[in-house]
C-alpha cells in the first residue's frame, strides 16, 4: 500500500505543476490581469492578503459562521432523522419539506434569509437550509439500514431503549453521518461565502471577495478563492481523519 | 411429575410469493419441554426448527395455539449466526448483555471467566471483523451464557466448528449448564451432539411439522463419550429405527445425520 500512495502523490504533484504552467501560458496569451491574472501576481496578492490586518478576522469570522451553522444543522438533522426513521408520521411530515428545500434554487434561499435575518446570521441560515436536507436524507437511509437482527438480539437480551439507541442505532448510522458530513461541510462553506457576498457582514471572506471584485482586483478574487479552497481542504482532511478514527473496527 | 413448558395446538403459516400462497409450517402441533433439562430438536432442513425457537422466544407470534409457561421468562438465544456488534470488541460484546445487571467489578470477573471457557481470552480486544467464523460463534456462546436467563435457546450453534473445539465447547456447555440447570432447547442437525448433551430428543418431519420420534437419553452425563460407546450404539439403533418405520425413511435419516 505505502509505495502506491506516494506514487499517487507524485502524480498529483505533477498534475498541479502542469496546470500552473498552463495557467502561466494562457494568462500571457490573454495578456490582461483584469481578466486572468498571472500566477505570480496572484501569489503576490495572496501574500499581501494573508499579511493584512483583516485576514484572520475574515477567515475566523467565516469559519465560525460556517461551523456554527454546520453543527446546528448536524445536531438537528440527527435528531429529526433518527426520530423520523423510528416514527413514521414525522417522516411523512418532513418528506415534502425536504423535497422543497432540495429543489429550491440556493439564491432564493439566500434572498429569503436576507429578508428574515441580519447580515451576520443570514449566511448561517442559508447554510442550514442547503445542507439540512442532504444530511437528513442520508441519516434516514442509515436508520432504515440498521441491522434488524442486531435489534432483535438486543431485545432478546432486554437491553434498555437508550442503550439500544447509543450502542446500536448511533454506531450503525455513523458511516452515513460521516459521509454526509464530508459532502456537507465543504458545501456549507461555499454557500456561506456566497451568502456573505450578498449580505455583506462587516468582516468576512465573502465581503473581501466582493470588495476585490468591486476594485477590479481579479488577482485578489483569485487569492481569496485559494484561501477558501485551502479552508475546504482542511475541513475535508479533518472529516477523513475523524472517519479513520471512528471506523477503525472496519 | 417434573414441571414442563407446554406447546399446544400450535399453528403457524407464512405468506410466500407476495402473499399468493401460504406455507403451513405448524398445524395443531404439540410438544412438551421439561424445565431445567436439555431438550433437543432435530429434523431435516426447512422443517421449522428455527421457526419453533422464534415462536418460543416471542420473536414470532403464533397464528393459533398456546405456549404455556413461557410468559415472562428471560431468554438467551444463540442464533444461527453470531449477531455480534461489529463496532464493539469481543470483551464489550459480552459485557453488553450484563451492563445493567451487575456492578463493574463483578462484570469484569464474569466476562473474563467465560472468555477463558471459550478459549478467547487472548482475543478480548479484537473487533469481530478480525475473527474467524468459529471464533465469532464462540463469542456469541459466551454472551448467551453470561446473561442470567431462565431459558437458553440454541440454533445449531456448533455448526461449522472443528471437532476438537466442538467437543471442548460441548464440555464447557455441560459444566456451565450444571451450575444453574437452565431450561435449554437445543436445535441441531447432529445426532452425536444431541445424544451427548440432551435429556430428551424430538425428531421432527414435515411440513407441516409433526413429531416423528421422541426419545429420552438415559445414559448419565458422566458416562457419555462423544460419538463413542453407548452413545454410538444408541445412534445406530435410532438410525435403524428411523429407516424401517417410514415409507421414505432413509431420506429423513440421511437428511438429519
Ligand atoms: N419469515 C418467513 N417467511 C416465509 N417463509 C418462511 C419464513 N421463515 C421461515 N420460512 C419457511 O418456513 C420453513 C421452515 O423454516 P425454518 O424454521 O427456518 O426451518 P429449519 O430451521 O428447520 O431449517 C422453510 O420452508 C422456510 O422457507
Ligand atoms: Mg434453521
Amino acid at each position: 500500500m505505502k509505495p502506491s500512495i506516494s506514487k499517487d502523490k507524485r502524480y498529483t504533484l505533477g498534475a498541479v505543476l502542469f496546470l500552473l504552467i498552463l495557467w502561466e501560458i494562457v494568462s500571457r496569451i490573454v495578456g490582461a490581469g483584469i481578466l486572468l491574472p498571472r500566477p505570480g501576481e496572484t501569489w503576490k496578492e495572496l501574500v499581501q492578503i494573508v499579511g493584512s490586518e483583516d485576514f484572520w478576522p475574515a477567515v475566523i469570522g467565516t469559519t465560525t459562521r460556517s461551523l456554527i451553522g454546520f453543527s446546528l444543522t448536524l445536531f438537528t438533522a440527527v435528531l429529526f432523522a433518527v426520530t423520523a426513521g423510528l416514527w413514521k408520521p414525522l417522516y411523512y411530515l418532513f418528506a415534502p419539506l425536504v423535497v422543497i428545500t432540495k429543489a429550491a434554487p440556493p439564491i432564493s434561499i439566500i434572498l429569503l434569509a436576507l429578508i428574515w435575518l441580519g447580515t451576520d446570521k443570514a449566511p448561517v441560515l442559508v447554510g442550514f437550509l442547503v445542507i439540512f436536507p442532504i444530511i437528513y436524507t442520508n441519516i434516514v437511509a442509515g436508520v432504515d439500514n440498521v441491522d434488524a437482527k442486531l435489534i432483535e438480539m438486543a431485545a432478546m437480551y432486554r437491553i434498555r431503549r437508550l442503550r439500544r439507541l447509543s450502542e446500536i442505532y448511533l454506531p450503525s448510522i455513523m458511516p452515513y453521518v460521516l459521509a454526509a458530513c464530508s459532502t456537507a461541510l465543504g458545501l456549507n462553506l461555499r454557500v456561506v461565502i456566497m451568502a456573505e457576498v450578498l449580505s455583506q457582514p462587516p468582516i468576512s471572506m465573502g465581503t473581501s471577495l466582493q470588495s476585490a471584485r468591486i476594485f477590479l482586483n481579479t488577482a485578489g478574487v483569485f487569492a481569496w478563492t485559494m484561501v477558501a479552497i485551502a479552508l475546504a481542504a482542511l475541513f475535508d482532511y479533518s472529516v477523513s481523519f475523524l472517519r479513520k478514527k471512528l471506523e477503525a473496527w472496519r | 411429575m417434573h414441571k414442563s413448558l407446554q406447546v399446544t395446538n400450535l399453528t403457524k403459516e407464512f405468506n410466500t410469493t407476495q402473499g399468493l400462497n401460504t406455507l403451513k409450517v405448524y398445524e395443531k402441533f404439540s410438544l412438551s419441554i421439561p424445565e431445567n433439562k436439555v431438550t433437543c430438536i432435530m429434523g431435516p432442513s426447512g422443517c421449522g426448527k428455527t421457526t419453533l425457537l422464534n415462536l418460543v422466544s416471542g420473536l414470532l407470534k403464533p397464528d393459533a395455539g398456546e405456549l404455556k409457561g413461557f410468559d415472562g421468562k428471560t431468554v438467551s438465544y444463540l442464533f444461527q449466526e453470531p449477531r455480534l456488534l461489529p463496532w464493539r470488541t469481543v470483551w464489550q460484546n459480552i459485557d453488553f448483555v450484563i451492563k445493567d445487571i451487575y456492578p463493574k467489578r463483578q462484570r469484569e470477573e464474569i466476562v473474563s471467566r467465560y472468555l477463558k471457557m471459550v478459549d478467547l481470552h487472548d482475543f478480548s480486544h479484537y473487533w469481530p471483523g478480525r475473527l474467524s467464523g468459529g471464533m465469532k460463534q464462540r463469542v456469541s456462546i459466551a454472551r448467551a451464557f453470561v446473561f442470567p436467563s431462565d431459558m437458553l435457546l440454541m440454533d445449531e450453534p456448533f455448526k461449522g466448528l472443528d471437532l476438537q473445539l466442538k467437543i471442548s465447547l460441548l464440555d464447557s456447555f455441560t459444566a456451565l449448564w450444571q451450575q444453574d440447570l437452565r431450561t435449554v432447547i437445543f436445535v441441531t442437525h447432529d445426532f452425536d451432539e444431541a445424544l451427548y448433551l440432551g435429556d430428551h430428543i424430538y425428531i421432527l418431519s414435515g411440513l407441516p411439522a409433526n413429531v416423528n420420534k421422541s426419545l429420552a437419553v438415559t445414559i448419565p452425563r458422566e458416562e457419555r463419550r462423544y460419538g463413542e460407546g453407548k452413545l454410538k450404539e444408541q445412534k445406530e439403533e435410532l438410525l435403524a429405527g428411523l429407516c424401517c418405520r417410514q415409507e421414505q425413511p432413509c431420506v429423513l435419516a440421511q437428511a438429519i445425520s
